[in-house]
């Protein structure tokens, strides 16, 4: 693959865990994020999975910006976000987007639909004036399955996935060349969800757009991703392309993630091999030395607690994994 | 790609231009219209600063022409609702005190509305030190009695409305700014405000068009209790001699005189203790109205 879209190098994000209230000091740092590289190429859906409280909102949220990381870079079509200047910021912020999560909560309730979509658009220069701006609005609002009268109502009349489209409209009026999809569909039914990610799709390859889609649902990722970022405790353990991942995955969290994902076939179901990890995931404040993943790993050796693996090819160019031990195992 | 002209601009925060979405689009009077208790609140205030300020033209007689022989009259034909202790006209007398009462109460309301929603904003906003020392201050004059405080303050300017405004304003902001400060910290918290940043919008439009429409309808509803207040607070200031002076006729002047009286003549508390009571009554509902239109989730 040729350079990506946007670059993420070696991305690190440390919480400072501080004490007292007058005399604040540091205790210690909640390492977050430590040290994760990825690329999106031009058109290209990355997937970012991994378990509750493994950094992947923090990856997103220094994406976009709306927290600044301890260090690292984050090269969008050329440009540093981590370290760029608010002008340059507010221009890559009209190039690369954001979807939330909460659709209840990330729409203000005060403004009506049309000023939702409206405000991006006018404040971004996209539209001459608020006339030109309502025509767009309403192309907007029927591009992700809305119709132009929805302008006047209010987020409350909505259901979630109306107001995820809308959340969709807002983050689009940019016209952005990105969007990082932070868990956009895990609080929406299932039912829901499938139109949410088709209306993705068919966005994606209408107007070429590349995606960070963060998800903790396995089975969406093989719906719409490309390409998948396996995460645990801050680092990425295994990065592949989606079919290379389900059908032979190299590193043993992920193969631990796969073999739960349920079969729809009984009999395949049957003679599957679960693999049940032991304990819970360790703190971020005081992670496992070497390989992070080592206290629950099956394969677990010595070398494991000494020496931290890199993330490296493991099988071609294209799937690297992060362990010493890594081999395909199929679990699906 | 999606990327033309438009990026030759900056992007500009002046072109979002009002908060538009602080009231809502269709006229605001039509929907307190259509609001049966905002209608009842608007009346009420309307009908009472209209007769405040047309007092010279409706009143009967000069607030202060006293008609020794005709004390303590019931109500008659000539004078509407009796005279006082000094014979002078008490209806007169109401309609004039309307005038520094009403507009005195509100006066002191919008200066500390401004004050307490500006410190409560940057409180909670700027948070750390700044938000430290603003909120020390406000303890220290929320630990004094209030009334105490603000005749103290009078006292030390010397007598005079001006001054008992002043006194009045530097001691009641404080509840907005807790309150201000409170709401803002919520709604700061809340997912569309990391959106609107997402967005890049800078603090301050952030602050407008997003957080100010979210905590506009609290503060309503306590600046119209407050108002009820400091109308009540005005006359117990003006009682004890440091607003506004014999033979000047106002509310809470009238009521406090009325007391000598209280057992002979009852009326003389009666009226403008009733006056106070629907003015309060009338922002109140006015207040529960605006709340109602301005919350487009109980529209």
């Amino acid at each position: 693959m040729t350079a990506g879209l946007l670059e993420v190098q070696d991305l690190v994000k440390h919480y400072p865990v501080t004490r007292g209230a007058i005399m604040r000091r540091t205790v210690a740092v909640s390492r977050a994020v430590d040290g994760v590289s990825f690329s999106v190429g031009e058109g290209e859906t990355l997937g970012l999975v991994g378990e509750s409280g493994c950094g992947k909102s923090t990856v997103a949220r220094c994406i976009v910006r709306l927290i600044d990381p301890t260090s690292g870079r984050i090269l969008f079509d050329g440009q540093d976000i981590a370290s760029c200047g608010q002008n340059d910021l507010r221009n890559l912020r009209r190039k690369i987007q954001i979807v939330f999560q909460d659709p209840y909560g990330s729409l203000n309730p005060r403004m009506s639909v049309g000023e939702l979509v409206m405000e991006p658009l006018l404040f971004h220069h996209t539209v001459k004036d608020r006339r030109d701006g309502s025509r767009r609005v309403g192309e907007l609002l029927e591009m992700v399955g809305l119709s132009a009268e929805h302008a006047r109502r209010y987020p409350h009349e909505f259901s979630g996935g109306q107001r995820q489209r809308i959340g969709i409209a807002r983050a689009l009026a940019s016209q952005p060349q990105m969007l990082v999809l932070d868990e956009p569909v895990s609080a929406l039914d299932v039912s829901i969800q499938a139109q949410i990610l088709n209306l993705l799709q068919d966005l994606q390859s209408e107007l070429r757009l590349s995606y960070l889609f963060i998800a903790h649902d396995l089975s969406l990722v093989r719906h719409v991703c490309h390409r998948v970022a396996v995460m645990y405790l801050g680092k990425i353990v295994e990065i592949t392309g989606r079919e290379q991942l389900f059908q032979a995955p190299q590193h043993p969290y992920t193969q631990a993630l796969l073999s739960a994902v349920p079969v729809p076939d009984p009999r395949k179901e049957r003679l599957r091999r679960r693999i049940a990890l032991q304990g819970t995931v360790p703190s971020a404040v005081d992670p496992p030395a070497a390989c992070r993943f080592h206290t629950r790993c099956f394969k677990a050796q010595p070398v494991c607690s000494e020496e931290a693996p890199p993330l490296a090819p493991v099988a071609g160019q294209e799937h690297l994994a992060a362990c010493h031990f890594a081999e395909p195992l199929e679990v699906v | 790609m999606a990327v033309e002209a438009a990026s030759t601009f900056a992007p500009d925060a002046d072109r979002l231009g009002s908060p538009t979405v602080l009231l809502p689009k269709k006229s605001l009077l039509r929907q307190l219209i259509r609001d049966r208790t905002a209608l009842v609140g608007l009346i009420i205030l309307v009908v009472m600063f209209g007769l405040a300020l047309a007092a010279p033209l409706v009143a009967p007689f000069d607030p202060n022409d006293a008609d020794v022989v005709n004390r303590y009259a019931p109500p008659s034909a000539e004078h509407w609702l009796g005279t006082d202790n000094l014979g002078r006209d008490e209806f007169s007398r109401l309609l004039f005190g309307a005038r520094i009462s009403l507009f005195a109460a509100l006066a002191v309301g919008i200066a500390i509305l401004a004050i307490g929603i500006v410190v409560g904003m940057i409180s909670g906003f700027a948070g750390g030190l700044v938000d430290g020392i603003l909120m020390r201050i406000v303890d220290v004059l929320l630990a004094f009695p209030s009334l105490l405080l603000a005749l103290t303050i009078t006292g030390m300017l010397g007598p005079g409305l001006f001054h008992l405004l002043v006194g009045m304003a530097v001691v009641w902001w404080t509840d907005y700014a807790r309150l201000m400060r409170g709401l803002v910290l919520t709604v700061k918290e809340r997912p569309f405000i990391e959106s609107a940043k997402a967005l890049g919008l800078p603090r301050r439009l952030i602050a407008r068009r997003h957080i100010l429409p979210n905590i506009v309808s609290p503060v309503i509803v306590l600046g119209t209790l407050q108002t009820g207040r400091l109308l009540l607070a005005l006359s117990a200031l003006s009682f004890l001699g440091l607003g506004v002076q014999p033979p000047t006729a106002e509310w809470g002047a009238m009521l406090s005189e009325g007391r000598n009286y209280l057992a002979s003549a009852p009326q003389l508390m009666l009226y403008p203790g009733l006056a106070i009571t629907i003015a309060a009554l009338g922002f109140n509902l006015l207040g529960d109205g605006l709340r109602d239109i301005l919350d487009p989730t109980l529209r």
